[in-house]
């Protein structure tokens, strides 16, 4: 028998191919709850119509999309998952315009699941290093113009 | 069996805690420095640290820049010899952290780290945090780099 980790885990999986594989909104959204809070640093993301609205961004953004799960943890009601995502960038991202660069990130997710649905989630990333292969790099303010 | 495999989880989940809550509670590298293995391996993205001197230089970097600092696990999971923790981190930047001066601003960033524990020592770890969001608030940002000069 199953154990709910299990379960779990296989949600989460079955969640990200149905983002990054099949792109099927359908079977997405029938694993999300309808009061899903998506948390990145700095983003909160309510509601499961907004949620969805930032995947079809996402999908508008990366094309030849690849999410590898390289290691993923799950108890009755979390999931973790240290994941690499590899793209091609046709869409604009924040405020740069398609590169059609191939790029390559690292990031850590936490999923909450209540009764079958995905009730929340926490995802970093590597934003700096996505950025930096987008063509942008840091520099102090004063230095910025 | 599995009593054993749990209590195992339950004692990381401590290490764990305990390494990066006191590190900054005592502002002392000396009680991480008992659970670091030798050999230890840190990655983050960008980064890596192979070995017990090199990884406490780099954690005693981040208690020389920033005063005040708290560390501050808001969840864990542990099974086994690993454990997920996510955390998020509060300080006030007075010492120079890579390369950027004291703007002794108070920051606040999130991230999230999984470490793996044998015989009650960190061996391996994997972090990220949101390095972006830390870098604004010291007063960086992101320009196009053909627009530099």
């Amino acid at each position: 028998m199953e154990t709910q980790a299990e379960k779990n885990k296989l949600l989460v999986k079955k969640a990200y191919e149905g983002i990054w594989i099949k792109r099927d909104i359908d079977q997405f959204a029938s694993l999300i709850a309808e009061d899903i809070t998506y948390q990145l640093p700095g983003i909160v993301i309510q509601g499961k119509a907004n949620y969805l609205e930032a995947i079809r961004n996402y999908w508008n953004t990366f094309e030849e999309a690849q999410m590898t799960i390289e290691h993923q943890m799950a108890t009755e009601d979390k999931v973790y998952t240290r994941f690499t995502f590899r793209g091609k960038q046709t869409g604009p991202f924040r405020d740069v315009p398609a590169t059609r660069k191939i790029i390559r990130f690292e990031g850590m997710d936490l999923i909450q699941i209540t009764d079958g649905k995905i009730t929340k989630e926490w995802e970093i990333f590597d934003e700096l290093g996505l950025m930096q292969q987008l063509g942008l790099e840091l520099v102090h303010k004063e230095h910025a113009h | 069996m599995a009593n054993t495999m749990e209590t195992q989880a339950v004692e990381n989940k401590k290490i764990v805690k305990k390494a990066f809550e006191e590190l900054w509670k005592k502002r002392d590298i000396e009680p991480l420095s008992a659970i670091i293995s030798d050999d230890i391996r840190y990655h983050a993205p960008g980064l890596d640290i192979v070995g017990k001197d090199k990884y406490l230089d780099y954690m005693q970097s981040f208690i020389h820049a920033f005063e005040n600092g708290k560390v501050t696990i808001e969840d864990q999971v542990a099974i086994e010899d690993k454990v997920y923790s996510r955390y998020y981190f509060s300080g006030k930047h007075t010492g120079n952290f890579k390369h950027i001066p004291a703007t002794n601003k108070m920051v606040i960033f999130e991230g999230m780290h999984l470490n793996l524990i044998i015989n009650g020592m960190i061996i391996k770890e994997w972090e990220i945090y949101d390095e972006l969001g830390l870098m604004h608030k010291l007063g960086l940002e992101l320009v196009q780099k053909e627009h530099m000069h």
